[in-house]
């Protein structure tokens, strides 16, 4: 079993690294400039696949922590995966907020706006943060797991905040384009071939980061525990030798 | 800067912080497989 595991994550590390290739082929020497973008069209490949990455990451810490709290399911693997991909979410949000100033500033000619969809962002990926930061709190391991279910729970309203805020309000941040049937964007040829790279790359790389620091929350968890249990037999030891 | 400076820009960092987070997770999961015995999960190899 654990050979198959290892040869699974072997896989999907190499179809990771495969696909990331890919996306810098594509991404930085086969897609032409946007005709009015220019070569700054080059950023969309890393923007949109990493909030997609978020949005994913966050969705899944959901669907774990909802299935922690539901007593029928309840299972500390639930409390570490949410764990586990809430970590990823957070890397990525951070790379959509500095990826996206940086494609802001030729496009927009601004680092930043006090736009709902990059104030929202940023909010989630604070709110995240603070998740990250709550697990960290020392409790008994269920108490810390229950809280933490609630927060990562309280904490993706945000998330169809941020991808309904261009929808919402009058946003500096364009709508969704690539599937607005009203729009129909001309987003063709190399570009969205591109894109559809960077999405498939950074889906494959979640999943492989995801496995990676599932793995290794279990085997720290394993410490933890074995830590704790040589505490208490140490100090019965000792409560055993002091004379009554 | 120009745009390509943008774009140079953002693909390394990118490139740096996944490679950067990678390496952490790596070498944590080292380290707790040290700490393991090998009968624990993943612990001892």
């Amino acid at each position: 079993m654990r050979f198959w595991a290892r040869r699974g994550t072997v896989v999907l590390g190499g179809l990771t690294a495969a696909s990331l290739v890919v996306l810098v082929v594509l991404g930085l020497f086969v897609s032409d400039p946007d005709f009015q973008q220019g070569d700054a069209v080059r950023l969309m490949y890393l923007h949109v696949p990493a909030a997609w990455v978020s949005y994913l990451a966050y969705g899944v810490t959901s669907l774990a922590s909802a299935l922690y709290l539901w007593k029928r399911t309840r299972a500390q693997a639930w409390d570490t995966l949410a764990g586990a991909s809430a970590e990823i979410g957070v890397l990525f949000t951070g790379l959509t907020l500095v990826l996206g100033s940086l494609w802001g500033r030729p496009v927009w000619n601004v680092w930043w706006a006090w736009d709902a969809r990059i104030v929202s962002t940023a909010v989630l990926f604070f709110l995240y943060l603070g998740y990250l930061a709550l697990r960290k709190v020392p409790a008994d391991p269920a108490v810390r797991a229950r809280r933490s279910a609630i927060a990562a729970l309280a904490a993706f309203v945000d998330v169809p905040v941020v991808h309904f805020s261009v929808e919402w309000w009058r946003t500096l941040h364009q709508k969704g384009t690539v599937f607005d049937r009203e729009l129909n964007p001309a987003i063709e040829g190399n570009l969205a071939w591109a894109l559809l790279s960077g999405v498939v790359a950074f889906t494959l790389l979640y999943l492989y980061l995801l496995e990676r620091r599932y793995r290794l929350a279990v085997m720290e968890e394993a410490i933890e525990g074995r830590a704790l249990d040589a505490a208490i037999a140490e100090r019965r030891a000792e409560a055993d030798v002091v004379p009554v | 800067m120009t745009d390509a400076g943008y774009v140079i820009g953002g693909w390394t960092l990118t490139g740096v912080a996944i490679a950067g987070y990678v390496g952490r997770l790596w070498s944590r999961s080292r380290r707790a497989r040290r700490l393991l015995p090998p009968d624990e999960p993943g612990g001892g190899s």
